[in-house]
């Protein structure tokens, strides 16, 4: 059994394969500030294993209420063996200077130096690329996240824990036809019709229904109770009524919400990437386009739920939707080939094309001001004033105090231990760099914002 | 802090609960846990190395965290490791902490504890009230309950909002009419092996051989695979594991440092980070007629 067993059952190979050729770029006040080690040790256990460290020349006394191994450097070389971690530290003077062609993601942690920031702020104004900067600081009892994009972001799966199968039963292509049609319902035993799969009783109710204009599902009884009279207590049958009232729904939606985040990636036409697998997914998306166009169809997904139905029609049924995802899959290459990219990695026209409900991206704010969101105190009394009526009291009061850190005016509470609040957003940023890096899941959009003594939390997007 | 804290489990959650006590500088530290060391548990559980495989977990986190308050220079700290089933420790020993913290994967071990520590509470009228708070994780989702006996919600007050355990399939599906791996493995694993210590190996062959003999795609027949499925391992990550660590952890800070009214206390949390990150804090009220605090 693998040591990552445990976390490929969340992101699988191809997220661990990102991970694995990822690049981190931390900037911090303190070489060993709490944070940062709570952060890294997640990281390197989900297997990135480059990283620079840009910090503040200061000398700074060793920093109380962390966690550091007892030999610090020997024991993260050693906390995950199959990675060979390397780490480059440079002073902050390097900003300017520095290329962040190849970091995935920049990693801000409790420091808002006013110079250091403007530096940053200009590096990345003046850089046609850049990668995405997550902003992460404790003040107690305050833990916050800021998502910092420059260019979008794509995610190839949300991963959801549940899903309506799009199993185009009102817009059967010829071979499902075909195979609806071999069956005689009328001369099939009732066990036989007990093995029947839902989507083909469906299909041939459809067909067979045409001319009565009532929904599907109150019509259903009429077209199959007269072939088995105790097909309500068949399982097969009984999840044809639960799906009935699905069926004309369910591709239309899809298709929507693709169009819609097509139509939302008409502004951004570029075709130079910072991150290249965002620049693959563009190109995915423009055959994806043209797929549309041409079909009026998504490609379908090669997934085939599980149904209750006899082990031989489901398998025939099986193998009927897989090779129609097949021959998709391979007219989205075929696409994408004419668009310019002969060579494009199949898995991943493969992987777009099974998540195709699945997907989706987060946008970068256009008109943004020159220091991330979460440090302008502008942007906060703008969201403040324009969501005044719609934000709970609560909300409301913990957005004021995130205000008045952006304006250096918060007093931390320094009674209680923070080290818990340092442990729970080490994680918290740890996940959203791996779901940044892995582009699976969706990250935080754009701002998070919690009060470890209140317990209130909030995101909303400045 | 002048505190005794037991930490029940000391695997994932565990890691990350003993550290964030043995940072907090918690005077006594107890940790209980039955299980061994595995490959498998070191892609999170960080106090574990290679080299430990085979050991005992709560020896091994107590060993080296024990050095580790050695060398900051923490001596009056105490760690003790207890290799064996809670469910051998008795009542005397429950009511020697101030607080008790879970980080384990099964509802049973919870509903003991609990049991346990209201009875203590109802027994001395009051005089023991150890707070118990239970975390947990699957994937990138999590929760916390922080139950005060005798005056919170207790684990079993809330036991009809746990999600259904996984649907097993019927067995006529699994014995007769198998269409994918997951009845494959199943019947394979809770049937041709009932009563067997199960192998990966062997598991993986006998399930190589059904699918086949059903015309079942085996693409996608992994030891993992069939491992997964066999034993419901649920998907586990460290960053998980720090979140929920983390707010079990501030809970017994904020009670500690008296932040909280008990009245109005968000006794349980939901954590979920596949979207965003949303944590929903919120008052669960108690059971009139729970079978285990009502009357208290
Ligand atoms: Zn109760």
């Amino acid at each position: 059994m693998d040591r990552f067993d445990r976390q490929l059952r969340l992101w699988g190979g191809f997220g661990h394969e990102l991970l694995t050729n990822g690049q981190i770029c931390f900037i911090v006040e303190r070489r060993d500030d709490p944070l940062l080690l709570e952060v890294q040790r997640h990281l390197l256990l989900a297997g990135i294993s480059s990283y620079l460290v840009l910090h503040s020349d200061k000398q700074h006394t060793p920093a109380k209420d962390a966690f550091a191994f007892i030999d610090e450097n020997q024991e993260l070389q050693a906390l995950n063996p199959e990675i060979k971690p390397q780490w480059n530290f440079l002073p902050w003077s390097r900003i300017q200077t520095q290329s962040f062609k190849d970091i995935s993601v920049i990693v801000l942690i409790n420091c808002r130096d006013a110079h250091m920031l403007q530096e940053l702020s200009i590096r990345r104004e003046h850089s046609i690329n850049f990668p995405p900067v997550l902003v992460a600081a404790v003040n107690y009892p305050l833990a916050y996240m800021y998502l910092w994009l420059k260019e979008i972001h794509f995610v190839v799966t949300t991963n959801p824990e549940y899903v309506v199968p799009d199993l185009r039963i009102n817009e059967p292509w010829d071979e499902v036809l075909q195979y609806t049609e071999s069956l005689d319902f009328g001369k099939l035993r009732e066990e036989e019709l007990a093995e029947i799969p839902y989507p083909l009783i469906l299909s041939s109710a459809l067909r067979a229904t045409s001319q009565d204009e009532r929904p599907l599902h109150q019509k259903l009884d009429d077209f199959y109770l007269k072939y088995s009279q105790q097909a309500l207590n068949d399982s097969n049958y009984r999840q044809a009524k639960r799906y009935a009232r699905q069926v004309s729904r369910s591709s239309e939606l899809g298709r929507q919400r693709v169009k819609q985040l097509l139509n939302r990636l008409q502004i951004y036409q570029r075709s130079n990437w910072h991150d290249s697998f965002n620049g693959k997914f563009m190109t995915l998306c423009q055959a994806l386009g043209q797929f549309l166009d041409q079909y009026h169809q998504l490609p379908l997904p090669s997934e085939f739920p599980d149904m209750e139905a006899g082990t031989q029609i489901y398998n025939d049924l099986k193998m009927i939707y897989q090779k129609k995802a097949r021959e998709d899959c391979e007219t989205m290459e075929a696409i994408v080939a004419r668009l310019g990219f002969p060579d494009f990695p199949r898995m991943l026209v493969k992987k777009f094309c099974d998540n195709i409900n699945y997907w989706t991206l987060l946008e970068p704010i256009v008109n943004e001001s020159s220091v991330p969101g979460i440090y302008s105190s502008t942007e906060l009394t703008r969201y403040l004033n324009e969501q005044e009526v719609t934000i709970s009291t609560h909300e409301k009061k913990l957005l004021e105090n995130l205000l008045s850190l952006a304006e250096d005016s918060y007093d931390s509470h320094t009674l209680v231990s923070s080290f818990p609040a340092t442990a729970f957003l080490g994680g918290a940023v740890a996940q959203e760099v791996v779901k940044l890096v892995t582009h699976q899941y969706v990250p935080i959009d754009n701002t998070f914002v919690y009060d470890l003594i209140s317990d209130e939390s909030s995101t909303i997007k400045l | 802090m002048d505190l005794k804290v037991l930490v029940l489990g000391a695997g994932g959650l565990g890691c990350e609960l003993v550290k964030n006590l043995a940072v907090l500088k918690v005077r006594e530290i107890h940790v209980v846990d039955l299980d061994t060391i595995e490959l498998t548990n070191l892609n999170r559980q960080f106090l574990f190395k290679d080299e430990d495989i085979g050991r005992y977990k709560a020896n091994t986190a107590v060993d080296y965290l024990s050095r580790w308050c050695q060398l900051k220079g923490f001596r009056s700290i105490k760690l003790v490791a207890h290799c064996q089933d809670l469910f051998t420790l008795q009542p005397d020993f429950y009511k020697y902490f101030d607080f008790v913290i879970s980080g384990l994967d099964a509802v049973g071990p919870r509903r003991f504890v609990n049991r346990t520590l209201v009875q203590l509470t109802r027994d001395s009228n009051f005089q023991i009230c150890v707070p118990f708070i239970d975390g947990g994780t699957e994937g990138l989702n999590g929760h916390v309950k922080t139950i005060v006996p005798g005056v919170t919600a207790c684990w079993e007050c809330s036991i009809d909002t746990l999600p259904q355990q996984q649907t097993q399939h019927p067995l006529c599906t699994i014995a007769n009419n198998p269409r994918n791996l997951e009845h494959v493995v199943e019947y394979v694993a809770t049937v041709q092996l009932a009563g067997e210590e199960l192998e990966p190996g062997v598991l993986l062959k006998l399930c190589y051989e059904r699918a086949t003999q059903f015309g079942i795609s085996t693409d996608k027949l992994t030891e993992s695979y069939a491992w997964g499925v066999a034993k419901h391992i649920v998907p586990s990550v460290s960053s998980t594991n720090a979140v929920v660590a983390g707010l079990c952890c501030n809970e017994l800070v904020k009670i500690y440092n008296d932040c909280v009214d008990f009245d109005r206390l968000k006794n349980f949390k939901t954590i979920s980070a596949t979207n965003g990150l949303y944590i929903n804090s919120f008052q669960f009220d108690r059971l009139e007629d729970c079978p285990v605090c009502s009357g208290l």
